[in-house]
């Protein structure tokens, strides 16, 4: 099952489980209420500030529960970046004199969390030709690869160019503590730049899907480990996912590479001719581990591997809906967003909590949060319990309890205690 | 941790469009397409910043990096 001639289109794949748009969209209303229930206030931020690396990171923390949230911090990324076109979406890369001193946090924690030793690395700014090399690898990876490149573009919130003296090495990075940054170094070819799109790009498309739909069971995940044959290192399951989702989109752009008969034109440190085959042999390890992967990311995974057995349906859960009067907790707040009606319930705390909500959930809790006074078992219908009971599980919903209990998987009202 | 219930096909605005073979370069045999559509939650934590590792991905010279 893992030969199969022809693989996925991954921007098809990636559509499936929600299109490139609808994911922005979604989160950006996470950063949007994230905010709201942080700061509630504050002013609502920009909308072009959702978007930047540096203030999401500071939500991020918070919504974590690492570091407390700052408001008010100058990291305003419009002084510092040109952007360079890009397909639908331009691309902001930091090019300002006064980049290093914004970005300097960032490239210190990015440091930090990398373990190397030495001082941290600093931003190439005012080189032309470097910038120029990037605008060439912008429109080198739209015209190989055009309906990838721009699926994983409009995930990148900004592009920074390293100064090789600095770099330590580095050929592009990401991290996930800053959202939608890509690293790469002072690039020698478009191919450089393209490349690096494709892998970093695929890596922060990864997690805007973890933080807007169902991805990660860590807590199942914990302990089990990864060594991939090529290397010394040792990766977690969200690692693994990661570098599964990254090698998949190389690889078929390594397809469409070869198609144009350009591979000559690679770089030595290319990994687009290793990609297919260290994409499959991380898929088949996450095969095996599939139970530490929520619902949407075994689809993602057995539907880039072409295997055609999984993900099972889950089982329907049952749970007791009591026959009571149902009210949306009052501290709980909702925003709906438009592109895929799915709603996002925030509730204030430390760290405040957030919980996506689609379908029968979104539309039920749209309708208590208009009654305010609630509603009964008996007015939101019994077809609906089994919805209702998850609402109550996580307790977004409260009930005033009634007599008898209506089970969530049949319907059928039992006597309490049953 | 995210709430199961009954499962359902997601919003018909967001998923559940069909896969199709690969229009450009590359990949000269026929796209065979996912079997199944994406399932969906009806209620999803988000937990996903409080459970990532909080490292990053990086790619370095020589090949042999700690990430990918």
């Amino acid at each position: 099952m893992y030969s199969r001639p022809a693989w996925p289109d991954a921007t098809a794949v990636h559509a499936a489980l929600a299109p490139a748009h609808a994911v922005i969209e979604d989160r950006r209303t996470l950063y949007h209420l994230g905010h709201e229930l942080l700061a509630p206030a504050h002013e609502p931020v920009p909308a072009a500030q959702l978007d930047n690396p540096l203030f999401r990171f500071r939500i991020g923390e918070a919504l974590a529960g690492r570091l407390p949230f700052t408001a008010d911090v100058a990291d305003d990324l419009g002084p510092i970046a040109t952007e360079l076109p890009a397909g639908p979406v331009p691309i902001r890369v930091a090019t300002g004199s006064a980049a290093n001193d914004v970005m300097a946090d960032a490239l210190r924690v990015i440091h930090t969390q990398s373990l190397s030793g030495g001082r941290p690395p600093r931003l190439l700014t005012g080189d032309d030709e470097a910038l120029a090399t990037v605008a060439a690898g912008l429109r080198k990876v739209r015209e190989v690869s055009p309906a990838l490149a721009d699926d994983l573009l409009a995930h990148v919130g900004l592009l920074v160019i390293l100064d090789p003296a600095t770099s330590g090495g580095l050929i592009s990075a990401s991290s996930r503590l800053f959202p939608g940054l890509i690293l790469i170094d002072r690039p020698s070819s478009a191919y450089d730049v393209a490349e690096a799109i494709i892998h970093e790009g695929a890596h922060v498309k990864l997690f805007d899907f973890a933080i807007t739909r169902n991805f990660l069971g860590i807590d199942v995940a914990a302990g089990r480990a990864f060594r991939p044959s090529w290397s010394s290192a040792v990766w977690q399951v969200e690692q693994v996912m990661a570098a599964f989702h990254a090698y998949t989109c190389l690889a078929q752009f390594a397809d469409d590479v070869a198609a144009l008969g350009e591979l000559d034109e690679l770089g030595p440190d290319s990994l687009l001719s290793f990609a297919r085959t260290r994409a499959t042999e991380i898929g088949r390890w996450l095969l095996g581990e599939e139970d530490a992967l929520e619902i949407d990311a075994r689809w993602l995974l057995h539907t880039l591997m072409c295997d055609d057995s999984g993900p099972e349906q889950p089982s329907p859960v049952t749970r007791p809906a009591l026959n009571g009067h149902y009210t949306l907790d009052p501290l709980v707040r909702l925003a709906r967003t438009e592109a895929t009606g799915r709603v996002l319930a925030g509730r204030p705390g430390d760290p405040p909590e957030l919980h996506w909500l689609d379908g029968e959930a979104a539309e039920l809790v749209v309708e208590l949060s208009q009654a305010p006074t609630g509603k009964s078992l008996s007015e939101i219908g019994a077809g609906r319990a089994a919805v209702l009971g998850a609402l109550a599980e996580a307790t977004l919903v409260r009930v005033a309890p009634r007599e008898g209990v209506l089970s969530s998987s049949d319907g059928k009202c039992t006597s309490e205690g049953n | 941790m995210s709430v199961q219930w009954e499962p359902r096909r997601r919003h018909e605005g967001r998923p559940g469009e069909t896969m199709v073979p690969r229009p450009e370069h590359g990949n000269a045999s026929p796209n065979p397409g996912p079997g199944r559509q994406p399932y969906g939650q009806p209620i999803t934590r988000v937990d996903f910043f409080r459970r990532m590792p909080t490292g990053g991905t990086a790619y370095l010279k020589p090949a042999d990096s700690t990430d990918d």
